[in-house]
């Protein structure tokens, strides 16, 4: 409770909004990596990586939604005049991701209960596109946010069809930035789903690319936002927390790529996963305390104090239910994902 | 506040609707061809009960 003490109720949501997203990033953000490798899933062991990725990402890819669902009702109830600006100008971009999780959904479902394996097939290229088109489209609306061009938009406009909020040079590559992020931590995640060593090594290769890759992308974001984004920009240069945050993302990235090198796969994940985190937590400095820039800011949008401590006594009672239910689930369906090279002695332990 | 002053300044709301109601119905058509498809999948009465007895009571 020493935190609510120290910042305002509304910031006290917006920081629990950022720990849900960045929750979202690390768990429904492999869901879509998931379905991003399906796609090049090629040579001998094609099956086996599609089957990998089936099994890996079955029991847990609906919970792992559910993140989603509490940044944006959250959204909606604390700073309504901020959901409504994102809501309208990007209507388009966030429709069409609505259409993209509604697809890939119903096709990882529908993949399952059909009957023929061409079908199946069929199902999981509409399970697998969608994957790769829906990362993009969330990853531009939070590029296109903080251009604040539609933050403008909501100003100056009257009624339009909104492509110029989004169809713009920084919010595109934020959104190939996000695809190569999930992507890069479903590889990692996947290292540890199987014991053949020749698939690990499918998937260690792919995160090695999808590392090295991660940081052209990270390099090409930055210097579009220095034009695209500049207010976010100086956010991120001005802050005295900037330098250390971006210089501690740069020391997580090597450890990863170093660790995915030397095969030491336990403590890659770990180090991919502070590594992604730190992007968000630096992507939010940049922008604090604005939500839609160039005006809408935590203080100047939020509910009153009283709906914000309502909402915080919500989470905090929702959390007593939802945090051990989904620790259970995670315990029950990736516990075999922790155990390293020793996991056979802690097996026949367990069978005593 | 009345449903006409809430309602999205964004144009081209007929087309959104247009597309979630394809969509949707388009799922829901999905669904009738893959439980038809389980339906004529699934083993008939007789089969089954051959099935029962050539196992036998567990």
């Amino acid at each position: 409770m020493g935190l609510t003490i120290a910042l305002s109720p509304a910031e006290a949501v917006a920081v629990l909004m950022l720990i849900a997203l960045a929750i979202y990033v690390l768990l429904g953000g492999a869901d879509y990596g998931a379905g991003v490798w399906d796609l090049p899933a090629t040579g001998p062991r094609a099956a086996a990586q599609r089957n990998l990725i089936a099994q890996a990402l079955g029991p847990v890819w609906e919970a792992n939604h559910v993140w989603l669902i509490i940044v944006i009702v959250l959204l909606f109830t604390a700073f309504p005049a901020a959901f409504s600006a994102i809501m309208t100008t990007l209507h388009i971009p966030l429709s069409l991701m609505l259409v993209g999780v509604v697809l890939r959904g119903s096709a990882f479902t529908f993949r399952s209960y059909d009957v023929s394996d061409v079908d199946k097939h069929r199902w999981n290229r509409v399970f697998s596109i969608p994957s790769v088109i829906t990362p993009l489209l969330l990853g531009t609306v939070i590029g296109a946010i903080a251009t604040g061009e539609p933050g403008r938009a909501l100003a100056t406009s009257g009624p339009a069809l909104w492509f110029s909020t989004w169809l713009r040079p920084f919010p595109l590559v934020v959104g190939l930035f996000a695809l190569n992020i999930f992507a890069f931590l479903t590889a990692v995640y996947l290292t540890l789903e199987t014991s053949d060593s020749e698939l690990r090594d499918d998937f260690r290769l792919r995160a090695l690319i999808a590392a090295v890759s991660l940081g052209g992308m990270a390099w090409a974001v930055y210097n579009l936002a220095r034009i695209d984004a500049h207010q976010v920009f100086e956010g991120l240069t001005t802050s005295s927390l900037g330098p250390p945050i971006r210089y501690a993302t740069g020391a997580f990235a090597l450890a990863a790529l170093v660790s995915l090198w030397l095969r030491w796969f336990h403590l890659a994940r770990i180090t991919a996963m502070a590594h992604v985190i730190l992007i968000l937590w630096g992507c939010a400095l940049a922008q604090y305390p604005l939500l839609v820039p160039p005006k809408i800011t935590i203080m100047s949008d939020a509910a009153s104090p009283l709906v914000q401590k309502l909402l915080l006594w919500a989470l905090a009672a929702g959390s007593v239910i939802l945090l051990p239910s989904i620790y259970y689930l995670l315990s029950i369906f990736k516990g075999h994902t922790f155990l390293g090279p020793r996991a056979v002695r802690g097996d026949s332990f367990k069978q005593e | 506040m009345r449903t006409a002053a809430a309602v999205t300044p964004a144009k081209g709301l007929w087309l959104s609707l247009l597309v979630y109601s394809s969509l949707y119905l388009f799922l829901g058509l999905v669904v009738a061809v893959l439980l038809r498809r389980q339906f004529l999948a699934s083993p008939q009465p007789d089969e089954l009960a051959a099935a029962a007895t050539e196992e036998g009571p567990h």
